[in-house]
Parts: structure tokens; sequence; C-alpha cells
């Protein structure tokens, strides 16, 4: 049973504060215990920091790793910048939107998996990489991908 | 700050310290293209359009940014600057919908002046045209993001001068929009309508939703019987917004208006004049009851309630101040109720043929005509509002010679009005015109300022003070009031009306009254008026208005002949039956 946005802001607001400083890291626990932003949320930030909801609205909407809506209890970022891509990333998203009969961007129907294509994360020397929640595999291949994806609960 | 010396251009000069280049090179006359820059806001420097060169730079500086320091040789138009300027034109054209002729800002747009300067005829980076994005649900402010070229000039606007801050940009990268919470429409957030962000837009991307076409449709057809008000603040923005030096072209304004064909042609100043008499009333009431009787219920300070965005700003921000805010509806409002009862029997017409179309400064009165509430006439009390600039479009449309036209006065009924009433278009207007009219019925005498110039509740200091201390002597029945001392504030521009209400809320200060107009500059400064807006360009138009209110017969409402008929006709009574009815209102909490 998860908490209340509402009630994950107030406690952000006790461990950070309520200046502007502040306003990422509520964010982040909210996407962190939710896995996406409600908008109740967003208004309990603005009105804890003392800034319009669209400023807020406009802080996440700057990160790929924020989202507004709700997404699986996994989720799958591959990398899709020139060096991933030129690793074969583009056989391994083939691979994975196989395996769960989706395309990127979407969630499974029984929301076990969100699948999305993100920018750099840094492997490059390792590509092709992907996030899976909060850990990263390298040099992937369409095999291994579908292994791991498969493997998710 | 001292003087430094700069080369601009090869030419010394010495400037102060600590402007930027732009400002350096302004002064000394040398034009720099700007588009994310305006003087009303903050430095942004994010268009690049303002790039120079400064010798021994390994990059050009953005101008609008970057401090003068000594010795600082600069070059505005070199081979470098150049090519930059056109290739970031260029991009920016690129990004940006160009189809111009269907843009309401064809003619009058920061972009395409620039192109046309820098005689940008191929741009090699142009893609396919970008599709319009209307959005079309918002009563005043309309947005089209595919003219958007990012400036953030809007942006700042609705932060920085208003407070209200719904729109911002959304996105990264190439995703990047102008947008407001969750994507919604400006009608679905707590956007006031001022307007305010279409007169600092340098492109097409803001605009009104415009009525020019039910307009006309009404004046042509011969059924419907039209009549137009005009605001005070419209008659020294018209000229301007036809190409003409700021100026008061009151009589040319009316002639226009009949060539376009409408029934009547009225003025809302003197609804402004009978607003001055309900308010005052009103004031003089809540005084009574609150120094007098000890009437726990009367709320001090009272603000006024002219100015629709700054209503729709209370509403959303500060409900619990609500009943502090005069009743008294606009006077566009008090107009449009009147043209349908009253005068629609003086003039002996049926009221369901009256078309109302009000003119207006401002974009946040196509809102308030909206109010569900405005239909104490039994009609919707005001069917069209269009602004400054819609007028001066139609008038250009009906090939009318506006510079050659000879002057002529309002029709009658609602035509009368006083130097009080035009001077609701600059801020302090209200404020002034109420003490002229308040202290004579409480005192019996006119108020004691030389030539009735109220001058401290005048200017453009974004809050000021007053206090006037009443006689010993009073007029009967205000024996209450003898030796009082009145305070009264002023504010304008959102950001001032939001600090102001603080300081009421927090109990910090103790005023009697308080006028607010949402717009800088007060409505001269309105969503709605001729494009550009800076500091200079307002102040020539308070000249204005203070010149026609010095140069009208009557100064104070209560003087105004067809008020004193109104009254003696139709009302009876400030504050009376049929006032309450048709000329008073009542607020709601917005979310």
């Amino acid at each position: 049973m998860s908490r209340n946005p509402v009630d994950i802001v107030t406690s952000a607001m006790e461990k950070y504060g309520s200046g502007r400083e502040a306003i990422m890291q509520m964010l982040t626990d909210v996407n962190r215990e939710l896995g996406y932003i409600p908008e109740e949320a967003i208004r309990a930030i603005a009105a804890a920091v003392g800034v319009s909801n669209a400023e807020i609205y406009s802080v996440l909407s700057f990160y790929s790793f924020f989202s507004t809506e709700p997404r699986g209890r996994n989720i799958v970022r591959l990398c899709n910048t020139i060096s991933c891509r030129m690793a074969g990333a583009g056989d391994i998203l083939a691979a994975i939107e196989d395996e769960l009969g989706i395309r990127a961007g979407e969630t499974t129907p029984d929301d076990r998996v969100t699948l999305e294509t993100t920018s750099c994360i840094g492997l490059c020397d390792q590509g092709p990489a992907m996030l899976v929640n909060d850990t990263p595999h390298t040099r992937l291949t369409p095999d291994e991908a579908r292994r791991i994806i498969a493997g998710l609960q | 700050m001292p003087n430094i010396s700069v080369t601009i251009n090869g030419v010394n000069r010495s400037v102060r310290e600590g402007v930027t280049i732009l400002e350096a090179c302004q002064t000394a006359g040398v034009e720099i293209p700007t588009l994310c820059y305006h003087p009303d806001l903050s430095l942004a420097g994010n268009c690049r359009m303002c790039l120079v060169e400064v010798e021994g730079w390994r990059t050009l500086a953005i101008s609008c940014v970057t401090p003068v320091t000594p010795n600082m040789k600069i070059r505005t138009h070199s081979k470098k600057v150049r090519h930059a300027r056109r290739t970031v034109l260029k991009l920016l054209l690129a990004a940006h919908n160009v189809n111009c002729p269907e843009c309401e800002r064809n003619g009058n747009c920061e972009l395409q002046e620039l192109a046309e300067k820098h005689n940008i005829t191929v741009n090699e980076f142009q893609t396919s045209p970008k599709p319009c994005s209307f959005e079309e649900a918002s009563p005043g402010v309309m947005r089209d993001n595919s003219r958007c070229i990012l400036c953030t000039r809007c942006v700042r606007t609705c932060e920085e001068l208003q407070s209200v801050a719904v729109i911002k940009p959304v996105g990264r990268s190439n995703q990047v929009r102008i947008s407001t919470f969750m994507d919604r429409g400006l009608n679905e957030v707590p956007c006031t309508q001022c307007g305010q962000c279409i007169n600092r837009c340098p492109t097409g991307a803001l605009f009104e939703t415009s009525e020019i076409r039910q307009v006309w449709e009404a004046i042509e057809d011969p059924d419907r019987f039209v009549v137009v008000q005009t605001a005070p603040a419209v008659r020294v923005g018209i000229a301007e917004a036809l190409g003409f030096p700021t100026d008061r072209s009151t009589g040319r304004m009316v002639a226009a208006i009949r060539g376009l064909g409408v029934d009547r042609v009225l003025d809302t100043d003197f609804t402004a004049d009978l607003t001055i008499i309900e308010e005052g009333y009103e004031l003089i009431d809540r005084l009574k009851r609150a120094l007098a009787d000890g009437d726990q219920s009367a709320v001090l300070p009272m603000t006024t309630s002219c100015s629709p965005g700054w209503i729709k700003f209370i509403e959303h921000k500060y409900p619990d101040l609500l009943p502090n805010v005069s009743s008294c509806k606009s006077p566009q409002q008090m107009f449009g109720a009147l043209a349908k009862t009253y005068l629609a029997g003086k003039e002996n017409v049926d009221p369901s043929k009256v078309v109302c179309v009000s003119i207006m400064p401002c974009t946040a009165k196509k809102f308030e005509k909206e109010r569900p509430e405005m239909n104490s006439s039994g009609y919707r009390d005001v069917d069209y509002v269009l602004t400054t600039r819609e007028l001066a479009s139609m008038i250009q449309e009906a090939g009318i010679d506006f510079a050659n036209l000879r002057d002529e006065k309002f029709d009658k009924w609602m035509g009368d009005s006083t130097g009080a009433a035009v001077i609701f278009g600059a801020t302090g207007g209200v404020m002034e015109a109420a003490l002229r009219t308040a202290y004579e019925v409480v005192t019996g005498q006119e108020i004691p300022f030389n030539g009735l110039n109220i001058t401290p509740v005048r200017g453009m200091e974004g809050i000021r003070e007053a206090s006037i201390t009443m006689p010993e002597r009073m007029a009967k029945g205000y024996e209450f009031l003898a030796g009082a001392t009145l305070k009264v504030a002023v504010a304008h521009g959102l950001t001032n009306a939001d600090k102001l209400m603080d300081r009421v809320r927090a109990g910090e200060v103790d005023y009697h009254f308080i006028e607010i107009m949402a717009c800088p500059g007060g409505c001269l400064g309105g969503g709605g008026q001729p494009i550009p807006t800076t500091p200079e360009i307002r102040q020539k138009r308070a000249e204005a208005i203070y010149a026609e209110d010095s140069a009208l017969h009557f100064r104070k409402s209560h003087a105004n002949p067809e008020i004193q008929l109104l009254y003696a006709e139709f009302l009876k009574e400030p504050l009376g039956h049929r006032s309450h009815e048709l000329l008073h209102t009542h607020y709601r909490t917005r979310d």
C-alpha cells in the first residue's frame, strides 16, 4: 500500500526544508515511492515552496526520469544515444519490444514493465547499455536483453 | 558610478561603468537588434540576436547581459557579427511558423522586422512549414506556439510583473514549449487574462481572442441596434495603434467609430463617473459603519473593482480578502446593464435588438463580459469586446482616413463624461476621481488640491500612498469623519498588488481605500493597447490622459449632467434598489 502523495511531500519537506533548492529532492522522493509524480504531489510541492504549479511542472518536465503518468513496476531505459546505437542498440530495442509486445514509451497491460529510450547514461564504452530500474546492464546482446526482461517480476 | 572609456565601432565613448554593452551602444545611438530583451523585464540573454564582437575575446558577447569594462573595444557589425546574427535569425525563422499574412502581428512583428532589416530572403535552414497550433478556448488571451521563438518574455512578464506565473518553459531540448501546468488551456489555470504577455511578445505567439468578425456582422445586420462604448485609455491609444504618435484623439476616435456604421457611439467614461458615485457612497457607507456604528461586518480597506484582471487575481490568490473588494461592477459592465435597460428605453428600441460592443484597452474585459452573472439587464449585458488594436484594425479595413477626420461628439444619454472619468485610464486615476467626489460629499467643499489635481496619487511608482485629513466642519450626517485622516494606497501591476495585499492580509497597514489596476501604468498599459510598450510609452499615454482631464469642462463625476439625469429619472439614489440590481455584483473563490 503506497503512501498518499501529499504525505510523501510533507515528509520530504521535513527532511529538506521548503526552499526552492528542495524542489528536486521532493520530486525525487515522490517519483521513487510512487513510480510517477501525480498532480496532487505537484500542487503540494508548489504550495510548500510558495511557487506556482506551473513552475514545478516546468522543472519536472525537464527530467526524463520524472513522469506525470503512472508507470510499470519495472522501468527499462535503453540508451538511444549515438555510441550505443552504433554498438547495436536498435537490435536490442527490437528484441525487447518483441519480448514485451509493447513499443518504447508504453507499459505492459499487466503493469510489469515500462519501456523507455533515454539519452546517454554514461556507459558509452560498454554499449549497448540499459538501466533496469537502478541497475545498469552493459554490452547487451538481443538474447541477453530478452533474458533480463523475462526475469522481471 | 564613474564613467569609463570604451570604443564602439572605432569611436571612443565615455559610458557609465556597470552598464551593459547593449545599454552603452543604445546611449551612443548604435542600434543592436534584440528579441528576448525587454526594458520592463529581467535579462535572459537567450535569443543571441544581440551578439557583438569584443576585441581579444574568443567568442562573441551577448551584449544585453555583458557589462562594459574599461577600454573594451566593441564591434557591432563586423563580418563575424553579421554572419552570426544572420545565422541566429535564420535558425529562429526556421523554427517559426512564417505564415506572416495569416498572423495577427503581420506588420508589427519584431522577428519579421529583423528579417526585413537583415534582408533574409533565402533561408537554407527552412524545412516544411510548421502547422498552427491555436488554443481556442481562452476568453481573452490566445496562443499559437507555432509562432513562438522561446524568448521567454511572456514567462518573465507573467512572473515578474504580475506574480501569476502560469506560463513556463516545459520540456527539454527541441521539445521545449511555453506551456502551463499539465499543458492545460489558459482558461483552466489561474491566468488573469491580463494580456501583458501579448504586449511583450515579439511575434504573434500570443494575441487576443478576436471578435472583429462578430462586430462587423452586427453592424451589417439592419435589425440590430449597435451601441459602442469606449474606455478612457482607448482615446490615448488609438492614434498610436494606427501608426501615429501618442496623442489624445477622442473626437477623431468617435468619428471613426461612427464611420464604421454603428448606431450609437457612447462613452464608458459615463459609467466611470457612475462607478465613482456608487463606489464613493459605498466607501462612505463602510466608513460610517466601521467608524461611527462599530459594525464589525464593515470591511476596510475597501479596494476598487474596475480591473477584471485584478478581480480574477484576487479570486484565485486572496479569496479570504474578497469582502474587501467593492461590490461595484466595472464601468464596462455598468454600461452594458444600462444600455439594455435605461438606454433602450430612452432610444425606444427593443433591448433584445441592442448589441453592446465595448472598445477596451484590455483583454481581461473579454473574460469579464463572459462571467455568467453579468446578465442583470435580462440579456448578456455586454456582447462583444474589442481591444484598442482590434478597433484600429477595423478602422484600417474600412479605409477611414483617421488623420484627417474632424472631431465628433459622443451621442446622448450615456455620452457625457468628466475629467474624473478620463483619468480612470491611468494608475491612481480612480483614487483621484473618487476622492474628488467623496470629499465633497462628506465635507460640502471641494477637495483642497490645486486645480483638483491630487498629485500624491499620480505617477508610476509601483505602490503609492497618501493621506487626507478631513476638516472639523463636515456636511450634515458625516460629522463622524470630522478631523479624521483618510489613508489611501494605489498599486499597479499585479506584483505590486500582491505585495500590498500581503500586507493587508497580515494586518500591517491601516488604509481605508485601495486602488488596484492589474496592468503596469493602469489601463493605459493594458493588454489590449498598442504594441510595443515601454515605461516611456506609458508615461506619454499618462500625460495625454491628464491633459484630457485638464481640458474637460467638468472635472468631478457628480457634476456630469447625464449622470444627474440618470439618478433623477432612473436610479433614484446611489446604492438604491435599481443600483443593486444593475450596478453591483459579487465574487467567487477560484482554484
